[in-house]
């Protein structure tokens, strides 16, 4: 049903309203108050001048190698870089919401990282019944390496990704936390330098918030982490190399921290200390900020087949001679059914109400909730617990009849893998398509990074779905992204 | 810095160099081909010998029955199976690049990054039906912008001195390279020994190696062998000749290690006196082999010197 208005022009023209919360236009078409000077100027400019910009910042991207890789055995085929696709309409967030959001965030990382430490030491949270013991020590991510182990500042999580949604009401959940390897800070970044470039006009009509003084939190929080309060330590950002899909975003964090970028192979440990074998000769290693996952971080201790990691570092790691950000084992507590008592680790360890809401989550090893989901599994979204990145999921309104019952199946054969959620309608926001906008559903991920003090960068990444009416923001399924303002 | 970045770095400079190199040669060989008479049979051969110039002919050979000109400039220049084709090396180099990224300024990754991605919509239909020269021209400006990238760009640490050594070291070995063909084709070409023929070869050759106006200063119209390659080797102003680049890539190697490290391994000053001893004896092929292997023996203890991970306690 699409709302004629006489006041869009061009390009917002054919857009409809829907069912769904939009970002820019209320549900009567008026659009919302910080939109308007983002309407007029994208409405007053022309097709032809923004395909002229969009142009340019395509040719922009692809030169600045601004990609990702498709995971791939033929290494070094180009053919396999994408770039993300940038939306240019920004997604525009108002300070009093993102005032609601940042305290809601940094309690929520709060309380993760205090869980985290929980599990691993006392356990208080499972002896007084509020998780199931089961759904911990039996998750994949538990690592028993890190059982009382007491690690510099109790900091887990120096960096977190929450990834949050607007439902149809235009109310702020919490759909997923990303406390392993979160990746995607760089497009933050370009995003806001692609903006800055290409439409300097808006903001002198807006007072963005700065975005600087994020990469300088992170620094600060992985310097703190240093092994006996080292004045000037080494800090290494450690990737698994150039053939990972998140290669580009390594590159970058290493580059604007200034902080080495190095592979296993790179590091050697010798009486329980790391170091960074060089041209000088050997310089010891204080803080390690990993990018690649637990399981292949020491092949002595986890997977021994390994080439990735460092032989021994875990036992560097556990001797205190270095730091581990984010430490092993906090994949415990971004499992998507761990994920159902977030709200109450808030009030247990806190003693606070949440301020940010989770989305209602069924736990399908619990019989009833699981009888509930499957006479309903149309309306519902499945996912793997421990899978991320869009992968091992199911979304009941698009899913084929034969994809439902495959699931059905799965679900009865190992309930305890997975979860189920209502279909959330996320929110929209216009996109540029073939020309036009047209609406789209987004979602945000937010970085909070947790040192002396916790940061959260203010916006962050908001993920489209390019596909007309798709759910799925990621990157590895085709998601695009959109530069994010608070004003 | 970490050895594996140093090799990289070094790598970098030399293909570099080398992609350049071969544009130079290919765009020279291909314009002269006009001049230097003879059938469809000895042209044919010309072409094979300008792949012998830069390649391992046997290679060139099993890929292609027919050594004439498109196939020589596919397989010079597209030629993916082809470790030496100027997309190959621009290749390896933006694979280097992408993992030194965070070591060097932008704009280096940039302009490589843009090369790369022009030269792999390119194919040799393509560049013939428009022009070759154009297109080899084009080659060259890429190598240039990028030197000037980094010249302009880089701070003079570690990063710098092994682009340089490799640029200086691939220089170096590559003029003798030519040298060393020319002088081996004069000897055992009979029926190409006109004078007409000799002074443009000798035009070729200066051009090969990017050295004709250069020459002409120094020595206008006495264009003969001798002449020619006492500039190439001995020259002390001239970028391009032995005497130079050598030169070059001691003190980028000096500066590399100043600690006792011991130079002589690196004989760059032994070549050097050797060369000039030698030269005034006779100046044949001899001379120009032995300087090939030099180059080698010096490119072998480089990479043992500086790029094998060593092994200290702590």
């Amino acid at each position: 049903m699409a709302m004629l208005m006489p006041k869009r022009k061009h390009l917002f023209t054919p857009y409809g309203s829907s069912a769904f919360y939009d970002e820019m236009f209320d549900s009567h078409g008026n659009v919302r108050f910080p939109y308007g000077e983002v309407f007029h100027r994208f409405s007053n400019m022309g097709i032809e001048e923004l395909n002229k910009r969009n142009h340019l910042m395509q040719s922009h991207m692809v030169t600045q190698g601004i990609t990702f890789t498709l995971n791939s055995d033929n290494l070094g085929d180009t053919s396999l870089e994408r770039t993300i696709p940038f939306d240019m309409i920004p997604r525009i967030i108002t300070s009093d919401e993102w005032a609601l959001l940042e305290r809601g965030l940094k309690q929520r990382v709060q309380a993760l990282n205090t869980f985290i430490w929980d599990v691993y030491h006392e356990q208080n949270i499972l002896k007084d019944d509020i998780i199931p013991r089961k759904m911990i020590i039996t998750n994949p991510y538990f690592r028993p390496e890190m059982i009382g182990l007491d690690i510099p500042n109790r900091a887990y999580i120096p960096m977190s990704g929450i990834d949050i949604i607007r439902s149809e009401t235009g109310e702020f959940y919490v759909l997923e936390d990303n406390l392993r390897t979160p990746s995607g800070l760089s497009y933050v970044y370009k995003n806001r330098s692609l903006m800055t470039n290409l439409f300097p006009e808006l903001f002198f009509d807006y007072q963005v918030r700065d975005i600087d003084q994020g990469l300088n939190a992170l620094l600060s929080g992985l310097r703190s982490l240093a092994p006996n309060a080292k004045p000037d330590p080494l800090v290494v950002l450690l990737t698994p190399g150039i053939h990972n899909s998140a290669y580009y975003d390594h590159t970058f964090l290493a580059q604007e921290m200034g902080i080495e970028l190095v592979e296993g192979r790179d590091m050697t440990v010798i009486d329980q200390k790391v170091y960074l074998k060089s041209m000088q000769g050997l310089r010891q290693v204080d803080v390690i900020y990993s990018r690649i996952d637990d399981d292949f971080l020491d092949p002595l201790v986890f997977n021994p087949n390994s080439l990735l990691g460092v032989p021994g570092l875990m036992h560097a790691y556990r001797a205190g001679n270095v730091a581990l950000a984010n430490a092993p084992g906090t994949g415990v507590a971004d499992d998507k059914a761990v994920y159902a008592f977030v709200p109450d680790m808030i009030r247990y360890y806190l003693n606070e109400e949440p301020i940010l809401k989770n989305v209602p989550t069924y736990i399908l090893s619990r019989p009833h909730e699981k009888e509930y989901v499957l006479t309903r599994l149309s309306q519902m979204v499945v996912k793997e617990r421990s899978l991320s990145g869009g992968y091992g999921m199911l979304i009941g309104p698009s899913a084929s009849d034969q994809e439902l019952k495959t699931f059905a199946a799965k679900i009865k054969e190992n309930p305890e893998r997975y979860i189920a959620q209502p279909t959330i309608k996320l929110s929209c926001s216009p996109s540029l398509t073939d020309s036009i906008a047209s609406p789209r559903h987004i979602d945000l991920r937010a970085f909070v990074f947790m040192g002396e003090e916790t940061h959260v960068i203010p916006g962050g990444l908001t993920r489209v779905a390019l596909k007309q009416g798709s759910l799925v923001v990621n990157s590895s399924q085709g998601g695009g992204t959109k530069d994010t303002w608070i004003v | 810095m970490m050895n594996r970045f140093a090799q990289l770095l070094f790598w970098t400079g030399r293909y570099m160099e080398r992609a350049e190199n071969h544009a130079r040669l290919i765009d020279v060989n291909y314009h002269m081909r006009h001049e230097i008479r003879g059938n469809q049979y000895d042209q044919d051969y010309v072409w094979e010998k300008l792949v012998a110039a830069v390649e391992d002919v046997s290679s060139f050979k099993s890929n292609h029955s027919i050594a004439n000109e498109r196939n020589a400039l596919h397989f010079l220049t597209f030629e993916s199976s082809n470790s030496n084709s100027i997309y190959s090396l621009i290749q390896q180099t933006r694979s280097n690049i992408r993992t030194l990224r965070q070591l060097l300024p932008g704009e280096l990754w940039e302009t490589v990054n843009s090369f790369y991605l022009w030269l792999k919509d390119q194919d040799v239909h393509q560049m013939m039906l428009q022009s070759p020269y154009m297109f080899y021209q084009r080659i060259r400006e890429w190598v240039l912008l990028f030197n000037g990238a980094a010249d302009s760009m880089m701070t003079r640490e570690q990063e710098w001195h092994f682009i340089q050594a490799g640029k200086y070291l691939e220089r170096t070995e590559n003029t003798a390279r030519i040298l060393h063909n020319i002088s081996a084709n004069l000897s055992n070409d009979n029926n190409y020994s006109q004078e007409q023929n000799n002074y443009h070869r000798m035009i070729v050759l200066l051009k090969s190696v990017g050295g004709y106006e250069a020459f002409r200063k120094f020595h206008a119209n006495d264009v003969t062998f001798a002449k020619v390659l006492e500039f190439l080797l001995f020259n002390p102003g001239f970028p391009r000749s032995i005497h130079f680049a050598l030169t070059s890539l001691e003190s980028y190697l000096k500066v590399i290690k100043q600690e006792d490290y011991d130079y002589t391994l690196l004989s760059v000053k032994a070549i050097l006196d050797g060369l000039n001893d030698r030269h005034s004896g006779h100046g044949g092929s001899d001379l120009l082999h032995d300087l090939l292997q030099s180059c080698n023996q010096l490119g072998y203890s480089i990479s043992k010197t500086f790029f094998q991970e060593e092994i200290v306690g702590a």
